[in-house]
């Protein structure tokens, strides 16, 4: 195996969230790899913050995007419109699949400002249910 | 017929079956991971739903969420291409219990014939020949030894559940049995969530040989005719042909009249495939039953001008097959080179990256199955196939030339494939001849990375 290999492997890793990767060969030779992933690379510059960009991240969440992680039918929990006040806990809404029907619940308080589906919507992975504004 | 149906695939397979769809009047629904969101299957659907991350067990192995599409979507029928949940029994039955219909067979009999050593059982009662070895799984290394001793060295040690060459151990001699056989049950248990494996006898250098079958639900099974899959690395193919240029027309009839007894046994319905391994004086010994369509089907469809897709299809509509015959006649000849995303020269390494450029073949009889297209990520979170190239001729000679010259036209950059390999095959001695085995790729690599370097050494002297 040559560098060039090896710096495939390490660059997959990085680009799936894996920290370690081990090969065993038919002739026993085996490689490990562990990448430290509290190591920020040195000119990986879209990953880089300025110190004062880091400094104002958390601060500067205003909002909030809610997606959904399964496929099914959304419903609301309780009618929703926008400026409404959510609190953390409260259940906003289910998606129902083939076996399951999952609780959508506000992580933070908030006040609603975009309702992306109606009730019944068909929903995938990823998509956006509503945004919430967060207090400041 | 079915108005709406999900294919719970991806890639190549998955835009095949949409094609034959479209054709039909049928509309399609696509799911895609989010690795896949920019995938020319989701292009060519009616309605695509992302189904989760890029790993495949939260994606395309959900079965929750692809139910759940299927559900919302007010699909009729599923089609579950190959691999991903393609024979997994459970997948087919809760499919057919919520409503929809499964295009492939009958759950018990993806059932039957998954678990390898109960298929060969089955095959050995009724007088199907198997390649000698356990009748049943091996929990412990010691029993499987003895076995291992009895049918004699070298042996095999396969994954129960398995299929594709995982959790497969080749063992020489006694001594290396029990560490290899730990090995086969841990690969057994990643790759399939279960760890039973079976023992059986090595056949040296035999040919790879399987008859496509078709079922319908009416008690109709026919045989169209077999493939060449005889070139493979890692006991994975490479490059098929139909029909075999090892398979005289008497023995095709013995093979494709084994592979409807196979099949009528477990009162088999929709495509399945019969594998069998073939020595150097025409025995010829059961392998393993594939209860789905197979990634080579393309040149028996060259081979009988049918479309299996739409067959599959129809047969799971509960439609008779209605074909003239009982074993197919084949016309012409037809070769299958997989163009895959690996370094030949790097034993066939996976090359994951983006295809810089992608210029394919055409011409007459030259047929390209592809999901693949300019600027198209090849994900390292799945197979490497880039693009199955397909050629017809009337005879083997001009299908092999057909196929130089499709190889020399295809041009991808941006990732190493396995073209060269191809053109090198295609223009060896043994390769022509028709006389070759399994060891092909093993005998011929040495001679093959002599050449490629040669090659490149003349292309940097001439930079």
């Amino acid at each position: 195996m040559n560098i060039q290999e090896l710096e495939v492997i390490c660059a997959a890793m990085k680009k799936h969230g894996y920290s370690s990767f081990e090969l065993t060969n038919r002739d026993k030779t085996s490689l490990k790899i562990k990448l430290d992933t509290t190591i920020k690379e040195v000119g990986a510059c879209e990953d880089f913050l300025a110190p004062e960009e880091f400094e104002q991240d958390e601060s500067e969440v205003t909002q909030v995007e809610i997606r959904c992680e399964k496929v099914g039918t959304f419903t609301f929990a309780n009618p929703l419109k926008v400026g409404d006040s959510i609190r953390k806990g409260e259940t906003l809404g289910y998606v129902k699949g083939i076996g399951f029907k999952d609780k959508i619940n506000c992580s933070l308080d908030g006040t609603i400002s975009k309702l992306a589906v109606k009730d019944g919507t068909v929903v995938d992975y990823g998509k956006l249910l509503m945004v919430v504004d967060l207090p400041h | 017929m079915f108005s709406k149906i999900l294919v719970a695939n991806r890639g190549e397979i998955a835009v095949r079956i949409i094609r034959t769809c479209k054709r039909m009047g049928i509309k399609t629904v696509a799911v895609y991971s989010e690795a896949d969101k920019n995938a020319l299957h989701t292009r060519l659907a009616d309605e695509i739903y992302c189904i989760g991350p890029a790993r495949p067990d939260q994606s395309y192995l959900s079965i929750p969420n692809v139910l759940s599409v299927a559900e919302a979507a007010k699909c009729d029928a599923i089609h579950p291409g190959y691999g991903f949940l393609s024979e997994n029994p459970n997948f087919a039955e809760i499919v057919e219990k919520c409503g929809f219909t499964f295009i492939g067979p009958d759950f018990r009999a993806i059932e039957r014939m998954g678990q390898k050593s109960v298929a060969r059982e089955l095959m050995q009662k009724n007088n199907i020949p198997v390649v000698p070895g356990s009748p049943d799984s091996i929990e412990d290394a010691r029993e499987g030894l003895q076995i291992a001793k009895q049918v004699g060295f070298p042996v095999l040690i396969k994954a129960t559940s398995g299929g594709g060459g995982k959790g497969m151990r080749l063992v020489e001699k006694p001594e290396d049995f029990a560490s290899m056989f730990d090995m086969a049950k841990v690969e057994a248990q990643a790759s399939f969530g279960d760890s039973r494996v079976y023992i059986e006898k090595f056949i040296t250098n035999p040919r790879h040989i399987e008859v496509q079958i078709a079922g319908d639900t009416h008690g109709t099974v026919v045989a169209l005719g077999e493939r060449e899959c005889t070139i493979q690395r890692r006991h994975q193919k490479l490059l098929e042909e139909c029909p075999s240029p090892a398979v005289s027309p008497a023995l095709r009839k013995k093979l494709c009249e084994t592979a409807i007894r196979a099949a009528e046994l477990i009162n088999y319905y929709s495509l399945g495939t019969v594998e069998f391994l073939l020595d150097g004086n025409d025995n010829f010994y059961f392998m393993e039953m594939n209860t789905r369509l197979q990634v080579e089907h393309p040149i028996t469809e060259l081979a009988t001008g049918l479309d299996l897709v739409e067959m599959q299809i129809r047969i799971a509509n509960g439609e008779k097959l209605n074909l003239p015959y009982k074993i197919a006649d084949l016309k012409g000849w037809a070769i299958e080179c997989r163009i895959n995303a690996e370094s030949p020269l790097n034993s066939f390494a996976p090359y994951p990256g983006t295809l810089e450029t992608y210029i394919a073949p055409g011409g007459p009889w030259v047929r390209v199955d592809s999901s693949a297209y300019q600027e198209y990520e090849i994900a390292p979170e799945y197979d490497s196939m880039i693009a199955k190239l397909i050629v017809w001729g009337n005879n083997r000679e001009e299908a092999i030339n057909r196929m130089l010259t499709s190889l020399s036209e295809f041009t991808i950059k941006g990732v190493d494939t396995t073209i060269p390999f191809h053109e090198y095959t295609l223009n060896t001695d043994t390769f022509r001849s028709g006389n070759f085995n399994t060891s092909f790729v093993a005998q011929h690599m040495p001679d093959f990375l002599m050449k490629e370097h040669r090659k490149q050494d003349m292309e940097a002297a001439a930079e």
